[in-house]
């Protein structure tokens, strides 16, 4: 039986570099017949968009999503009080993520065999 | 109950690498399992000499793997991407890669991440 596995992200990267090595490991577990899916939360929102005078610039970003798309790594999940709380909508996004409410986090969470954060 | 532990943070720079450390050997002394540690992102950086003057109170990895046998493994690539040589690499740590970390997390009942 595959095993499940969500990488949650809650932070923007502090580099190009650990985004870099996180794309590596989602990949990784990907190539392993692992399902894998992301959840962007609170600041990892940003990733969806590039945020302006961050360490990681908006060409890493869109390659990281890029890539995520090239590998049938889906569905990417962001939770939608984190993206609300930082002023843009889905719509606004470059790539629309499938959408979680908070209340539903805990029982959404407990689908998965591993929780994977940065 | 087997654990599977990932170290991501420098141990120079945050308190998340004492903390795996700690949580190892608590986990250790109560009958659990450690399958493996993996060091990724800067915590490769405890696989190797600290810079001086942060040498007091970090955590006695070479001590961990070398006296109680536990696996400690750092990603060869997250270690050349930050100018780190396996040449230089501390006692007890094995220069691996992300195959690795997925094969503990494969085998373990916990995977556990400190940043």
């Amino acid at each position: 039986m595959t095993k499940t596995c969500l990488f949650l992200i809650n932070k923007m990267p502090e580099s190009e570099l650990i985004l870099t090595e996180t794309l590596d490991a989602l990949l990784t577990f990907s190539a392993f017949d692992l399902k894998v899916s992301v959840l962007l939360l609170d600041d990892g929102v940003y990733l969806l968009r590039a945020s302006a005078g961050h360490a990681t610039d908006e060409h890493g970003l869109s390659r990281f999503m890029a890539t995520l798309d090239f590998y049938g790594i889906e569905p990417v999940w962001a939770e939608r009080e984190s993206l609300e709380s930082r002023g843009f909508a889905p719509p606004d996004a470059t790539r629309r993520p499938r959408l979680l409410d908070r209340r539903e986090l805990p029982a959404w969470l407990r689908q998965y065999a591993m929780v994977l954060g940065l | 109950m087997k654990y599977a532990i990932q170290v991501n943070k420098a141990p120079f720079d945050s308190m998340g690498s004492m903390t795996a450390w700690r949580f190892i050997k608590a986990a250790r002394d109560s009958g659990h399992e450690i399958l493996r540690v993996f060091f990724y992102h800067a915590g490769v950086e405890n696989a190797f000499a600290s810079p001086s003057g942060f040498e007091q109170d970090l955590p006695d990895w070479s001590s961990l793997a070398l006296n109680e046998g536990v696996e400690l493994v750092y990603c060869m690539t997250a270690a050349e991407r930050r100018g780190k040589s396996s040449d230089a690499q501390l006692g007890g740590f094995k220069a691996g890669g992300l195959g690795l970390w997925v094969d503990a997390c494969l085998r373990a009942d916990r995977v556990i991440v400190f940043g």
